[in-house]
C-alpha cells in the first residue's frame, strides 16, 4: 500500500517537501517508500490498515535543522508528527494521529548538554534515552539518580511531556522538569523560564521565571517542538531500603488505599509506590499457559494458584524506604504497623524473596532509577503480544478504588481479558493503569479490544473519572470527555493553536488538538 | 543446513499449520519457509536452512522502529556473508520446556545464552556495544517480548535482517544478523 498523503497535500508538493527536508538534514536522513514501515504502531489497534499511517519520516540533527524544517513544513502546509524516540509503544509509538504525516524524529538529537551533582539536575535533547542517561551517571561515578517509568529506552524528555511516571520520590517526570527550550511553528526557538534572561545561571534550578508559566502548554500539546529539557535528579540517598507487601483478596484494594493516603500525604510512603494486581505481576515471569489452557480470564483457583507458585498476592504494594536507617527505620515500623489489620497482608524484604525472577527483586532496581525492559514480559501472558494502556485517574480512596477497580476488571474480563492493574500512587491521586493485553494478530481480537476500550472509556466519563493518557487512536475519544461548560477548554486549546500554529503543521490532533482546516466538532 | 530437534508436545505438521505472514509493522512472522517439520514418532525434527531461506529471498526486513532509520532494508552483503560462521549468541528460553528442548540439540560451539524473558542483563552486559562493533548472527527461541526489544534495540545502531517462525503461543523461533550501521547517531555525553 502506498504511504497516504495528508489531506490537501498532493504527491508533487510532498516530493517537493521532502526534497528539501532532503537539503536540510541530507538525504540519509529522510525516510521514505518501505523505510517508513518502521514508524508504524507495532501493536496497532484498528483493523483500517490507512489509520495512523506516515507518509515519510525526517531525523533532524540539531534545533537549527528543526527551524528549517519548520519554516519548509510552513510554506508547504506539510503536517509534522514529532516523536522525541517514538518507543511510547503502549500509546502508539513513532506513529501519528492523521495519516500521511511526515513524522519529525528527534532520536539523532540526542546530547547530555549538563548533569550537574551540586544542584542535582541534566539538561538533555529529546533522543537521549533513559539507558543513556543512567549511563552517564555511572561512568562518571555522580552521586544521583534518575527516575525511570518501565520501559528504559524511552525518552527522558518525551515520557515527561507526555506526563510519564516514575516509581522513586521524583516519580512526576513533569513535575521535575525545569526549564525548556521551544520551536514554535514559526520557527522561533523560545526559552523558557530562567533561560529567557540573558545569561542567567538558574534556568534549570527555578521553574517559573517571570509572568506566566508556559511550560505546560508544551505538555501532550502541538504547540511547539521542545529540544531541550531540564530534569531534576534525586541525589543518591544514603540508604534505600525495598519492601513489598502483599494481599489476598481483591476487594482489600479498598482498605489498602484508605491507609495509603495519609502514609502518603504526610509522606511516610516517600516514593511513587505502585499498587499492583496478581496477573501483572505474575505475567512478568510466566505465562498464562504455565498455569492454564483455558481461554478467558482465569478463574479463582489459578489465581491461587499462581499466588502460591509465586509468593504473591491479589495486590502487591511495591514500595522503598529512602534515607539513613534511623529515618528508615521509623517509617517502615510506621507503615508495617498500618498495613498490619488487614487480614492476610504478608511483609516482604529482598533478602526474604528466595524465587528467581521475583517481582520485588526487580522492582528494587525500578525504584532506585535502574532502566529495564523486565516489564516487556507481560506481553507474553497471553500470546500474540499486543499491548494498550487505560489509565483513569482517581482519587486516593478506598471507595474510588474499589469502585474504579470493579468497573473496569468487570469489563475487561466480560471481554475475555485478564485484568492488569496498576494504581501507582500519587501525594492526592491514583493513577489506575490497566493494560489490556491481545493478540495483535487477530483482527476480531483487535475489534473485541477497541470495543472495550471505548466502553470503558464512556463508562469512567460517566462516573467523572478521566483519562491521563492515552493511544493515539483514542485521543480524540479522551479529549471529549473534558467537555465541561460547553468544550470550554477544548476551545481554549484550539485559540492558542491558531495563534501559536495557523497552519496547523504541528502534529495534528495531538490530545485532540487539530488545527482549524482539520477541525471537527468534538466528540461526546 | 542446521538440524535441530525437539521432543515437545506440539502435534507434527503445527508449524506448517501456523505459517502466516504477518506484516504488522515490527512483529513480522514469515512463513516457516526455512524451518520444516517431519513427523518421526514423538519427535518432531525442525530442520533450519538459512542459506536457502536467504537465496530464495525470504528474509525480511525486520521493520523495528529503527531498522528503517538505520537504512537496513535488504539483505547486504556482509550480512549474507555472516551465515558461513558461527552463530554469535544463541538465546533459549529456559522456562519453556520446548525452548530447553531445542537448545539441547543445538551445536555445542554456539555460545548458550539461557534467558527468562528478559534481555535486560544481556543488553547491558555485552550485546550493546558488541551491534556497535561488529556483525553478529543471533538465534533464539524466545518469547515475543524478547525478540521484540532485541531488535527495537539493536535497530538504534545496526542494519537487522532475520526470520522469524511461530513455534507456539509462548514462542517463537528466530534468526537476526546485525551489521552495524556506519551512518548510525554517535551517543553524545
Amino acid at each position: 500500500m502506498a504511504e497516504p498523503l495528508p489531506p490537501g497535500v498532493d504527491a508533487g508538493r510532498m516530493a517537493e517537501a521532502l526534497e528539501r527536508f532532503r537539503r536540510i538534514v541530507g538525504r540519509d536522513w529522510v525516510y521514505s517508500g518501505e523505510k517508513v514501515a518502521s514508524y508504524y504502531d507495532p501493536y496497532t489497534i484498528p483493523n483500517d490498515p490507512a489509520r495512523h499511517k506516515a507518509h515519510a519520516a525526517i531525523a533532524p540533527a540539531s534545533t537549527e535543522h528543526v527551524q528549517a524544517i519548520v519554516k519548509v513544513a510552513n510554506e508547504l502546509r506539510i503536517p509534522l508528527w514529532t516523536v522525541s524516540r517514538g518507543k511510547n509503544f503502549a500509546y502508539g509509538g513513532a506513529a501519528p494521529v492523521l495519516s500521511g504525516s511526515v513524522v519529525l524524529d528527534l532520536s539523532r538529537m540526542n546530547r547530555i548538554l549538563e548533569v550537574n551533582e551540586k544542584f542535582g539536575y541534566a539538561l538533555v535533547e529529546p533522543g537521549v534515552s533513559y539507558f543513556d542517561l543512567y549511563r552517564y551517571i555511572q561512568e562518571r561515578g555522580l552521586k544521583l539518580w534518575i527516575d525511570v517509568p518501565d520501559p528504559g529506552w524511552g525518552s527522558v524528555v518525551g515520557n515527561a511531556l507526555d506526563h510519564g511516571v516514575g516509581y522513586t520520590p521524583y516519580g512526576d517526570h513533569f513535575g521535575v522538569q525545569c526549564g525548556m527550550e521551544v520551536v514554535l511553528a514559526s520557527g522561533e526557538v523560545v526559552r523558557t523560564g530562567m533561560g529567557a534572561m540573558p545569561g542567567n545561571n538558574t534556568w534549570q534550578l527555578f521553574k517559573y521565571g517571570f509572568g506566566p508559566y508556559v511550560d505546560g502548554m508544551f505538555s501532550q500539546s502541538n504547540f511547539g517542538i521542545v529540544t531541550k529539557m531540564g530534569i531534576w535528579l534525586m541525589p543518591e540517598p544514603p540508604g534505600y531500603r525495598p519492601y513489598l507487601i502483599t494481599f489476598a483478596r481483591e476487594e482489600d484494594i479498598e482498605q489498602v488505599v484508605e491507609i495509603v493516603r495519609p502514609l502518603r500525604l504526610n509522606n511516610v510512603i516517600q516514593n511513587a509506590a505502585t499498587i499492583r494486581s496478581l496477573v501483572l505481576d505474575a505475567a512478568l515471569f510466566a505465562t498464562k499457559s504455565q498455569y492454564s489452557s483455558a481461554s478467558g480470564p482465569i478463574s479463582d483457583s489459578v489465581a491461587k494458584r499462581i499466588m502460591a507458585d509465586q509468593e504473591i498476592g491479589m495486590w502487591n504494594f511495591c514500595g522503598a524506604l529512602y534515607g539513613p536507617p534511623p529515618i528508615t527505620d521509623a517509617l517502615w515500623t510506621a507503615i508495617r504497623d498500618a498495613f498490619a489489620k488487614i487480614p492476610g497482608v504478608k511483609f516482604y524484604f529482598p533478602e526474604d524473596r528466595k524465587r528467581r525472577p521475583d517481582i520485588l527483586i526487580h522492582r528494587a532496581d525500578t525504584m532506585r532509577g535502574v532502566p529495564k525492559l523486565t516489564e516487556f514480559g507481560f506481553l507474553n501472558w497471553n500470546g500474540g503480544g499486543g499491548h494498550v494502556g487505560f489509565s483513569p485517574v482517581s482519587p486516593t480512596t478506598g471507595k474510588d478504588a474499589i469502585k474504579q477497580f470493579r468497573m473496569v476488571s468487570g469489563r475487561v474480563r466480560e471481554h475475555g481479558f485478564d485484568y492488569m492493574g496498576l494504581m501507582a500512587v500519587g501525594f492526592r491521586e491514583l493513577h489506575h493503569v490497566t493494560v489490556i493485553v491481545y493478540d495483535q494478530s487477530n483482527p476480531k481480537e483487535r475489534q473485541t479490544l477497541d470495543e472495550l476500550f471505548n466502553l470503558l472509556v464512556r463508562e469512567a466519563a460517566s462516573e467523572g473519572y478521566g483519562e491521563y493518557r492515552t493511544h493515539i487512536h483514542y485521543m480524540d475519544t479522551i479529549a471529549g470527555t473534558y467537555s465541561w461548560n460547553d468544550n470550554a477548554l477544548m476551545k481554549m486549546h484550539q485559540t492558542i493553536k491558531d495563534a501559536l500554529d495557523p497552519n496547523g503543521i504541528l502534529s495534528p490532533g495531538k490530545s485532540g488538538i487539530w488545527p482549524r482546516h482539520l477541525r471537527k466538532e468534538p466528540k461526546q | 543446513m542446521l538440524e535441530v530437534s525437539c521432543r515437545k508436545e506440539m502435534p507434527p505438521g503445527a508449524l506448517a499449520g501456523q505459517r502466516q505472514r504477518l506484516c504488522r509493522s515490527t512483529m513480522i512472522i514469515v512463513p516457516a519457509f526455512s524451518i520444516r517439520l517431519t513427523s518421526a514418532g514423538s519427535r518432531v525434527a525442525v530442520r533450519v536452512s538459512p542459506e536457502e531461506a536467504m537465496q530464495r529471498r525470504h528474509f525480511i526486513h525486520l521493520a523495528t522502529l529503527t531498522a528503517v532509520f538505520t537504512g537496513a532494508a535488504k539483505p547486504c552483503a556482509p550480512a549474507l556473508a555472516a551465515f558461513s560462521r558461527n552463530r554469535d549468541r544463541v538465546f533459549f528460553d529456559q522456562r519453556f520446556p520446548t525452548a530447553r528442548g531445542v537448545a539441547a540439540l543445538w551445536p555445542a560451539f554456539d555460545p548458550l545464552m539461557a534467558v527468562e524473558g528478559d534481555i535486560t542483563p544481556f543488553w547491558g552486559n555485552g550485546l550493546d556495544r558488541m551491534t556497535r562493533e561488529r556483525a553478529l548472527l543471533l538465534s533464539g527461541v524466545t518469547t515475543d517480548s524478547f525478540l521484540f526489544c532485541l531488535r527495537t534495540l539493536a535497530a538504534e545502531h545496526a542494519d537487522l535482517d532475520g526470520r522469524v517462525s511461530r513455534l507456539d503461543r509462548n514462542l517463537l523461533a528466530w534468526t537476526i544478523y546485525t551489521v552495524p550501521n556506519p551512518r548510525a547517531e554517535p551517543r553524545h555525553g
